[in-house]
């Protein structure tokens, strides 16, 4: 752009050769704006059950703590009741390991008692809850979409 | 070779190269021999391509197919791994080379800038490579990778959606992966390769120390015979480990499972136990990008002297030199503690 300041007003003047720069400017802003939204959009994608319906309570025996694949969650069975924790360890998302009564994380060593308390880090947060109901035929529903404090417990 | 008219790759020498810099004992021949390994990952992936399927479900079977049924599919999977993996050393050396001789410094200070891209691109190269596998071992690295970007404020969550292709790793995430190692990293890569090697020829050749006149030259016949010899040894070698030591393929990746221990692929073993001790976007995020900028500013903070280029171990460049020894003793100290 050319500055003319010999009179009173400053005249600016477009050469060509900016007109030529700015629309490429104005082109590549666009066409990389254009890009990001191509790239950003969200496929649907839903890996994991909302909530699932399992055996009769029977089937798990007090002091039991059982793997279920399909909700990434820990069913577990203690003196007050049943309870279910999130398998989704805090940190950066590895599944947890069952340890000697406490799990362990793979990736990077974190450790959390059965009430999913933080024993040791890196994890920072709780491991959340999800909730434990009966269905209607008896058996027992866990329900991701629920979120409860895992002191609560469906007693039976 | 009297020849009137050079053949191409003679031509992409200088006729003259000063004997002392022209000699193996002062490139070691590091950034021949990347470029090299280069060239073979594109010829051994351009095979692979013609039977790798990039979808979740069939991914890991595609790559069961190279690896045990296809003729010959072992030794070329063999050789892409490998190259891959002596990639990471090869230009991690030939950085320490430039750094020690200060060949970074003066006019050489933009080829310097392009050599670390090209650092970045072989390793996001080599983390693609993996995950396309999609198999157990990897896929946790694959998680936690992605989930560190979602610590990133403000565009750590659109960065994850660019990355990954949906709210979780899945479909979209193997399709990008791939495009991005085929041709996405390859395209960046060409390009900063060519640009990196007109570079040389552009600061004057390779580097070579300013007080010794006159310099002594030998003829670019003498230094492609070497080359030639170095592909050869280095082909050799390529071939050797794919045969001795094929590389590894677990089953295909569920994240509904457990895993039973889970590693990150060996160049991100620092990363993964520094993650270990703190907060996500500090350990995984801050200290790798602080470390590669360090690595970067080299000729623009650490050492801006214009003497002292050519010469092993010159004394400006003390400072620069000690860093760049430091991170690389820091990160092999940090894998030996993960994995002893
Ligand atoms: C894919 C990776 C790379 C390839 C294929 C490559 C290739 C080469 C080649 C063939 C040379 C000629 C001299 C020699 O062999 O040492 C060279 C020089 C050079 N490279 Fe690289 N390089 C790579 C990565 C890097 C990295 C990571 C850095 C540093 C951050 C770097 C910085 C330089 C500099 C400054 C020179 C000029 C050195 C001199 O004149 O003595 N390069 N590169
Ligand atoms: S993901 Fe569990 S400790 Fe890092």
């Amino acid at each position: 752009m050319k500055i003319d300041n010999t009179g009173k007003h400053k005249i600016y003047t477009l050469t060509r050769r900016a007109f030529l720069n700015l629309s490429l400017l104005i082109s590549a802003a666009a066409s990389s704006w254009g890009i990001i939204k191509f790239l950003s959009y969200k496929a649907p994608e839903e890996r994991l059950l909302s909530f699932i319906t399992l055996n009769q309570p029977q089937a798990y025996h007090l002091g039991s703590v059982t793997y279920i694949r399909e909700v990434k969650a820990w069913l577990i069975h203690d003196q007050e009741g049943f309870y279910a924790l999130s398998s989704t360890c805090t940190h950066l998302g590895c599944t947890i390991n069952l340890g000697e009564e406490r799990f362990d994380c793979p990736c990077h060593g974190s450790q959390f008692d059965l009430a999913g308390r933080v024993l040791k880090g890196p994890a920072a947060s709780p491991l959340p809850g999800y909730q434990v109901r009966l269905s209607d035929d008896g058996r027992i529903v866990i329900d991701r979409r629920v979120s409860v404090p895992p002191s609560q417990r469906l007693d039976i | 070779m009297k020849r009137k008219r050079p053949n191409f790759y003679l031509h992409l020498h200088s006729p003259k190269i000063p004997k002392r810099e022209g000699s193996f004992f002062y490139t070691f021949g590091l950034g021949g021999i990347s470029m090299f390994l280069l060239l073979w990952l594109g010829l051994t992936g351009l095979l692979e391509v013609f039977y790798y399927i990039p979808s979740a479900a069939d991914a890991n079977r595609s790559v069961q197919m190279i690896t045990f049924l296809i003729p010959y599919g072992k030794l070329i999977r063999g050789i892409h791994y490998w190259a891959g993996q002596l990639l990471v050393v090869t230009t991690t050396l030939h950085m320490l080379r430039v750094v020690l001789t200060g060949s970074y410094k003066a006019q050489r200070s933009l080829n310097w800038l392009l050599g670390a891209v090209l650092l970045v691109v072989v390793l996001l190269f080599n983390f693609t490579g993996y995950a396309l596998r999609w198999d157990e071992d990897i896929s946790w690295a694959l998680l936690v990778g992605t989930n560190l970007i979602k610590t990133i404020p403000l565009i750590g969550d659109s960065l994850y959606q660019i990355a990954v292709g949906s709210s979780s790793i899945g479909e979209q995430t193997i399709v990008r992966f791939y495009g991005w190692h085929i041709y996405g990293f390859a395209i960046i890569a060409g390009i900063f390769i060519v640009w990196h090697m007109f570079r040389v020829r552009r600061d004057g050749g390779i580097s070579s120390r300013q007080d010794d006149y006159p310099v002594e030259k030998i003829t670019r016949d003498e230094l492609v015979e070497i080359e030639i010899l170095a592909m050869f040894v280095v082909s050799i070698i390529l071939i050797a480990l794919a045969l001795l030591l094929p590389p590894s393929l677990s089953g295909p990746a569920d994240l509904n499972n457990i895993p039973e221990d889970a590693t990150a692929p060996w160049f991100f073993i620092w990363v993964q136990q520094l993650l270990g001790s703190g907060d996500p976007l500090v350990m995984g995020v801050l200290i790798p990008v602080f470390l590669l900028a360090l690595i970067m500013l080299v000729p623009f903070l650490l050492d801006r002297n214009q003497s002292g280029i050519g010469v092993w171990f010159n004394k400006e460049g003390r400072l620069a030199q000690i860093t760049i020894i430091l991170i690389i003793v820091s990160i092999l100290i940090l894998t030996l503690i993960k994995v002893l």
